[in-house]
């Protein structure tokens, strides 16, 4: 990797810091579009269509440490977890299927 | 817009997990013939940049809210809405198994609306607008579609899967997206005059300005 393609990543990981940082602060709690659009049309928050059996819990439910959902220093935490997966995840997969020639 | 579990029949569900690997075969065909190496840290700076913009709920009218999506930011950088399905199946399934946000069934329906729609849609405005209103112009008006069409394929689904009927669900989601869609405008065209300016050689648009 060249300097330029590290000075990329690097420039790109302090922005989603400096998000990352301040989501869980200034971030709206309203419902988003589809939410909203459920609560539109009469639909329970806990609504579900039919049963679905044996999906996984969430590591981090709601971007935030499932025993303390509510702090906020964690749901940082969290949150730049996931940055960091993504990144590599997509830098990985990115890898595996770019082309040779 | 991400669709939770428990909101489209797992038979549905499967009938977009198809139309998600047949989206995969020709995004990983593209990316063999297209995708080369200097473009790798792009591919992953966008989907985690992807990643933490989607935290980021901004406030609209109507006392919802709504974050940037970046389908049709990531497909006019690369004039690709395969690059689209990469980077959205990767943040779409972290963000399903790690963080409970967007149903791991509705992952399909969930690439389909953000990256296929949401891609194929901002791209093509694009490309169509370029011409008459400026690139930067052609790529708000597209993001801001994107988003619109994208949120209009969500509500389509639902009414497919009868958890909220289309006389509801259409208006609600095209109304609060049209607001959302102003966001991801702005945002899509902030991000690409940020390229174009410090690394212009990434962006497609400055490679294949002929055939564009």
């Amino acid at each position: 990797m060249d300097k330029k393609d590290t000075y990329l990543i690097v420039v790109a990981v302090v922005i989603c810091i400096v998000i990352c940082c301040l989501s869980p602060f200034i971030a709206s709690p309203d419902p988003d579009g589809l939410e909203k659009s459920a609560e539109d049309s009469g639909l329970p928050e806990d609504f579900s269509i039919e049963e679905i059996k044996g999906i996984p819990g969430a590591i981090f439910p709601d971007y935030a440490f499932a025993n303390d959902p509510e702090n906020q220093v964690l749901q940082i935490v969290a949150l730049m977890l996931g940055t960091i997966v993504t990144l590599v995840a997509g830098y990985g997969v990115a890898a595996i299927v770019r082309s040779r020639n | 817009m991400h669709i939770p579990d428990g909101f489209i029949p797992i038979a549905q569900c499967l009938i977009y997990y198809v139309i998600l690997i047949v989206a995969l075969y020709f995004s990983v065909k593209w990316a063999r013939s297209n995708l080369d190496e200097k473009r790798i840290p792009l591919l992953a700076v966008l989907a985690a940049g992807i990643f933490a913009i989607m935290s980021m709920n901004m406030p609209i009218p109507f006392g919802t809210s709504g974050h940037m999506v970046g389908g049709a930011l990531v497909a006019i950088v690369f004039l690709a809405p395969e690059a689209a399905v990469l980077v959205f199946t990767v943040v779409l399934l972290i963000q399903a198994l790690i963080f409970g946000d967007g149903g791991i069934t509705a992952l399909g329906a969930n690439v389909l609306n953000m990256a296929i729609v949401g891609g194929c849609v901002g791209l093509y405005t694009f490309k169509g607008l370029k011409g008459i209103i400026g690139k930067y112009a052609a790529a708000g008006v597209g993001a801001w579609l994107a988003t619109v069409l994208a949120a209009l394929a969500c509500a389509i689904e639902m009414a497919i899967a009868g958890t909220f009927p289309a006389n509801v669900g259409i208006p609600s989601m095209v109304l609060y997206h049209f607001f959302i869609g102003i966001i991801e405008a702005v945002l899509t065209v902030i991000v690409l005059v940020a390229l174009d300016k410090f690394r212009p050689d990434l962006l497609a648009w400055n490679k294949s300005e002929g055939d564009a």
